[in-house]
């Protein structure tokens, strides 16, 4: 199955893998930071109340790095984990792309007896860290209780001597990935999906797929989970520091590839 | 509810009609539950800087609300203008703006509501997981489980937000958000029967299949359906209230 022309390919979609794992590694290096000094405040004799939390100054520096746009940061609580409210989210929020980004805390509904209450503890961003007490990605989707955006959300489990009291968790729009990895997937020799864990695709390059679209005819999902490295049509290079994979089509066995015989790719970039 | 559509209850207000349009804009935020009961509204002042409004129309506004029973305003120390929404209030303020609305006026706004609806549900029924596919379905069991209108009115709201989510498009979300503000909640007045909510939810159920096989025409056709339906039964709502 290998010729000549396969040997190149595995090494640049180890260059797309690797983009992805740098913004998967800083957005869970800056979680394991907000995490520890969270669990810091559940010392096992008394719980803290919301204002004793003490995480502002981080969760809003996360949101002013230079080389990590990202939209949303910050601690949700789970029921009952803080003294005063049974329900909490220190959660500041920022627009990545506007001149002037403002970091403000995201004001929303905790009182369980309001119309507009919406219990958190149920969505997939709260039960993934808690029920597998793993960092957790979800995403793509569409946020629409808080950016109303295309987002991508990074959650860890914040265990204490106490159990678990909440999440830390930080949002990154779905077009600040792409930005970052879309050049190395268009390098490519051929077709390539950036692609979740059930198949949703991040970014593509070259395919019919474009953002948002769930891969059906490829069993992205069950090579993820079984471990298969893909078929005769379709290779799947795993990311390591999220639950993400590049899903590239196998390059055509030609000694000298030529990226405007690939369908596709060849009439997007025209001449 | 989004912050973002809290944040449109006090933005900036179109020149004409003002004061009309003060009021109409904070008794559609109170009926939708963004201003809830007891509430404080911002002091006069405040209301007309954010609205781009004189004080002078902010009063004249409040005047309104007050006689329709919606805001109470108490003089003195900690005094203000709070938010009066019993729970059957929400109903009555949106019996009086669908008066308010003509009957060409209401095709129009539900034939915008298909087009939104009809795309999410085609849209969905190629893109949605199985996650987003259980949101939908719970979402209708929240509306088929909800006992008074206003849970009722929420329910179908939460699920067609889920649609536009379920279509992974921003977009067609906020479409949807905007929507909701506008009419929405007039639109699903009719839930209040029985028989109209669980009917609605009998279409409902007939999307999800649709979207559970992938079949984009029928779970578009669902959704227009849907809607249709929803015109029909506040089309005769329209006329039972215009006979006052």
């Amino acid at each position: 199955m290998t010729g000549p022309s396969r040997v190149a390919t595995p090494l640049v979609a180890v260059d797309v893998v690797a983009a992805v794992d740098t913004v998967g590694g800083q957005v869970h290096g800056l979680l394991d930071g907000l995490r520890s000094q969270v669990a810091s405040r559940f010392d096992g004799r008394r719980r803290p109340t919301q204002s004793e939390l003490g995480i502002d100054d981080l969760a809003a520096a996360m949101l002013r790095l230079p080389d990590l746009p990202l939209a949303g940061a910050g601690f949700v609580a789970a029921q009952d984990a803080l003294a005063d409210v049974p329900y909490w989210l220190q959660w500041w929020t920022t627009d990545p792309d506007a001149a002037q980004p403002v970091v403000q805390r995201l004001q929303v509904q905790t009182d369980p007896a309001a119309e507009d209450f919406r219990d958190y503890t149920g969505l997939a961003w709260f039960t993934g860290p808690r029920d597998t007490g793993e960092p957790c990605l979800t995403g793509p989707y569409v946020d629409y209780l808080c950016t109303d955006e295309y987002t991508l959300t990074f959650t860890q489990p914040v265990e204490t001597a106490v159990g678990l009291v909440g999440v830390v968790g930080a949002d990154l729009y779905v077009r600040a990935l792409e930005a970052r990895v879309l050049p190395a997937l268009a390098r490519l020799d051929s077709p390539a999906a950036l692609v979740n864990a059930t198949g949703r695709v991040v970014t593509a390059s070259g395919t019919g797929w474009v953002t948002g679209d769930l891969v059906r005819d490829v069993p992205v999902s069950r090579w993820m989970r079984e471990g298969t490295d893909g078929d005769d049509a379709w290779e799947l290079h795993r990311c390591t520091t999220v639950p993400l994979a590049v899903l590239q089509a196998t390059p055509p066995l030609t000694c000298d590839p030529d990226p405007a015989d690939v369908p596709l790719s060849g009439a997007i970039r025209g001449p | 509810m989004s912050p973002r559509a809290l944040a449109g209850v006090f933005s900036p207000l179109e020149p004409s009609g003002r004061a009309e349009a003060v009021t109409r804009r904070l008794s559609d935020a109170i009926a939708l539950g963004l201003l809830p009961d007891t509430q404080q509204l911002p002091s006069e002042t405040d209301l007309a800087d954010r609205l781009g409004v004189s004080t002078v129309t902010v009063r004249e506004a409040l005047t309104a609300l007050r006689e329709q029973g919606l805001v109470r305003t108490r003089r003195g120390r900690g005094g203000g203008s709070f938010v009066c929404a019993p729970d059957d209030a929400a109903t009555s303020v949106l019996r009086a703006r669908l008066r308010g609305f003509g009957l060409g006026e209401l095709r129009d706004l539900a034939d915008h509501y298909a087009a939104i609806s009809g795309a999410c549900a085609r849209l969905a029924a190629d893109r949605a997981d199985e996650q987003d596919l259980a949101r939908l379905e719970a979402a209708t069991e929240r509306l088929a489980g909800a006992a008074d209108a206003g849970a009722r009115r929420r329910a179908e709201g939460q699920y067609h937000l889920e649609l536009a989510a379920g279509a992974q498009s921003p977009r067609l979300t906020r479409e949807e958000i905007a929507l909701q503000s506008a009419v929405g909640p007039v639109l699903w007045l009719p839930y209040s029967q029985d028989a109209t909510m669980h009917a609605a939810c009998e279409v409902h159920r007939r999307l999800h299949q649709a979207v559970a096989a992938g079949d984009g025409a029928a779970a578009r056709a669902a959704a227009e359906d849907h809607v249709a339906q929803m015109f029909t039964a506040v089309r005769d709502l329209h006329r039972e209230v215009s006979r006052g």
